[in-house]
């Protein structure tokens, strides 16, 4: 064990891990609008602070984690084992949720379990630390959650994402869902949502 | 867990593993434990993970050797806290007692300091408690042997 | 289609305190503490710890007092209580063959290696009321404690003489680094594993468990059962700690352990040999231990060629209705309101029975015609 360890976790464990917990049901049940969700008190770094949080709300020891190969380093494995039990894999497939420290590298998805026809509910949900979830090239969304469509720009995506989050909106019911944060606050994106690039 | 195997060897604590003492500490009545707290100058210390509860899950063998399978959870108490010297406590604790965890992992920090700097105040309560333990277990297989079954073959009938 | 009715909310609230008064019995009496239940209703603690599939003396005291007694409300409590809290991990498995003994015997050897030690046991009482316990006992002047004084080791291993050659009785090998089976995780699939069946038979219904095991001693099913060893005692729980990775002894924990082996001929190619069956359960509870091991080895009876026949050997008839906790959720739900579903059944059978009186209707006139 050593000092990373020591960073803490959430000031009110319960009240502000059930508040994340809402702030991503909320940011999923209404896919493009930008959500704030609480702060832990501290973050193992490069894990941002949204991250952070996410993982301390959803992970345990019976949701296989995959880091990319930045957030990969003791000092977020050994934070993530202590505060939630976490279990990491290296093999994407074996993952339930799949961390990102950028977007450079999400391109792949079908790395990830993408679930099957008779449990389309046991696909991996991709979180992904952004620099900004605003600020970058617009795109139109739609689908579920949208009463219309809505507008959205976050920064830091790679070229060609949005045509391939189409190809995994197109194999609904199975695909995988995503969740983009930046230090604050997070964007829901469920397999449901459909884009438009203007 | 038989009395004599498993138990913190009463003479040499200093090169017994820290597993070992945890284990004591998570086994001992935590009135023992408690009783040797108030004989030693408590340390400062800040929590790293104040105690709290959650279970395991406990499992079994088929026939005692077999296959593993899954009996059912146990309460845990669990904790985390650091000295002011640096050392960190764990506790894991079976039950639902916050002061038994808590106590469990102040005495694995200070055991550790302890070791580090060779003086002998704490371990020499270890050991203590390590003694009495023994004594409960060795009772129980006491009360046990009384009940021992001694048989007497009756043989009726005449073979010749 | 389900309508929900909305309404009673006063009358639910009324009836919450009319429970809480007849909970609290005569107020004239001194009210039982939890401790209390915990340390003298130890066999009811010990059966809410192991069907609610808890271990928690204290919480299953408390269950036991919430639910005035009631030892199927109080597993419904403590199950529900497990639901809230977080799971930290699994055990190692238990190592029953270092336990503390405080009971052990076998039915096959008398001179089983170490001994037979009777312990604590209702079996030689003789099931007479002790009307000294109407009242308050005087403290007693303690236990009877062996003489001597020199303590020896109990070294008391499994197996013994020809039961422990590996071709005469069934060799359980361990089988590890495969994935085991968790019901709290997983719902049961047929056709089940032994993990599976061992997890539901330990958390199943003592009375439903017992009768089948029953059921299988008066032929329904017979598995020729012989009891290789009991043992009741204390064992240590040994757990590896997330963040330290190494294991660590987290407590003990008291359970009653039974190994039976049964004479099996069924198969052409193997000779006769015994098979085993198993029950592992938290606390003092030799019924039903005995009842989860003769149960556990009827249902093993695809292993060993045998025919399923009779309802013990049926493991989804077993397995589907030995959780005390889902019977009581279907059965109880019959005193929910059910108005809708019987208005709709009610007009079904008004319209059966109009279809009748037509039929008898058309059957007498036809009838008249012929007469006349």
């Amino acid at each position: 064990m050593n000092d990373s360890i020591i960073a803490s976790q959430f000031r009110e464990p319960v009240h502000d891990s059930q508040a994340t917990f809402r702030a991503l049901l909320s940011a999923t049940s209404r896919p493009g609008t930008i959500i704030d969700i609480p702060s832990p008190t501290t973050s193992p770094a490069p894990l941002g602070s949204a991250l952070t949080a996410i993982a301390l709300s959803l992970l345990d020891d019976t949701t296989p984690l995959w880091l990319d190969a930045a957030l990969n380093t003791d000092s977020v494995t050994n934070y993530l084992r202590f505060h939630s039990g976490v279990r990491t894999v290296s093999d994407p497939r074996e993952a339930m949720f799949g961390f990102f420290s950028c977007a450079d590298t999400l391109i792949d998805f079908d790395r990830f379990n993408r679930g099957d026809s008779f449990y389309p509910d046991r696909s991996a949900t991709l979180v992904v630390q952004l620099p900004s979830l605003t600020g970058g090239r617009p795109v139109s969304l739609s689908g579920p959650g949208i009463e219309t469509e809505t507008s959205v720009a976050p920064a830091g995506l790679p070229e060609g994402f949005w045509t391939h989050w189409n190809e995994n909106a197109a194999s609904y019911p199975v695909g995988i869902d995503l969740v983009l944060a930046d230090q604050r606050s997070v964007l829901g994106l469920p397999r449901t949502t459909k884009a438009s690039i203007s | 867990m038989s009395a004599e195997i498993k138990a913190f060897p009463s003479d040499d604590v200093n090169s017994s593993s820290r597993a070992r003492w945890m284990t004591l500490l998570a086994e001992a009545p935590v009135a023992d434990i408690e009783h040797h707290w108030q004989t030693l100058p408590h340390p400062s210390f800040k929590w790293i993970r104040r105690p709290e509860f959650g279970s395991a899950m406990v499992r079994g063998r088929a026939s005692g050797t077999g296959a593993q399978f899954n009996l059912g959870d146990v309460t845990i108490t669990r904790c985390t806290l650091q000295l002011i010297t640096g050392e960190i406590g764990v506790s894991y604790v079976m039950g639902r007692d916050k002061r038994h965890a808590a106590l469990a992992a102040l005495f694995d920090a200070m055991l550790q300091h302890e070791k580090a700097t060779s003086e002998g105040v704490v371990g020499k309560c270890v050991r203590a408690i390590a003694e009495q333990e023994l004594r409960r277990r060795q009772n129980i297989a006491r009360e046990t042997k009384t009940t021992k079954v001694d048989f007497t073959m009756l043989t009726r009938g005449d073979d010749q | 289609m389900i309508t929900s009715i909305k309404g009673g909310e006063k009358a639910i609230d009324a009836s919450h305190r009319l429970l809480a008064k007849r909970r609290r019995g005569n107020p004239a009496i001194a009210e039982l503490s939890v401790d209390q239940i915990r340390e003298q209703l130890t066999l009811a603690v010990d059966r809410v710890m192991n069907e609610g599939s808890l271990h928690d003396p204290t919480l299953a005291a408390l269950a036991i007092k919430q639910a005035e007694g009631d030892l199927i409300e109080a597993i419904y409590l403590l199950r529900a209580y497990r639901t809230t809290i977080p799971r930290f991990g699994y055990t190692k498995p238990l190592e029953t063959s270092e336990m503390i003994v405080r009971r052990r015997i076998s039915t096959t050897h008398k001179d089983i290696p170490g001994g037979q030690f009777l312990g604590p046991t209702y079996d030689y009482t003789h099931r007479l009321l002790d009307f000294s316990l109407l009242e308050e006992a005087e403290d007693e002047d303690g236990l009877p404690v062996s003489t001597d004084d020199t303590f020896e080791e109990m070294n008391l291993c499994y197996g013994a003489g020809f039961l422990s050659r590996t071709d005469v009785v069934e060799a359980e090998l361990p089988s590890d680094g495969i994935a085991v089976a968790d019901l709290t995780r997983e719902p049961m699939k047929f056709p089940s594993k032994r993990d599976q069946r061992l997890q539901n038979l330990t958390r199943g219904d003592e009375g439903f468990l017992m009768a089948l095991c029953y059921s299988t001693m008066r032929g329904y099913g017979r598995n020729h059962p012989y009891v290789a060893e009991m043992r009741h005692g204390d064992v240590s729980v040994v757990m590896e700690i997330p963040e330290l990775q190494f294991e660590v002894g987290i407590g003990t924990v008291r359970v009653t352990e039974c190994r039976t082996i049964h004479m099996t001929v069924n198969k052409p190619d193997t000779p006769a040999h015994y098979t085993r069956g198993y029950g592992l359960l938290f606390g003092h509870c030799e019924r039903k231990a005995l009842s989860v091991a003769i149960v556990d080895r009827a249902l093993r009876g695809p292993e060993f060629g045998e025919e399923r026949r009779h309802p013990s050997q049926d493991e989804e008839f077993v397995l589907s209705h030995s959780d005390s906790v889902a019977a009581s959720g279907l059965v109880q739900h019959l005193k929910l309101p059910h108005y809708v579903d019987f208005q709709g059944e009610l007009q079904l059978l008004r319209q059966l029975r109009d279809e009748y009186e037509k039929r008898a209707g058309q059957a007498d006139s036809a009838e008249n015609e012929n007469a006349g």
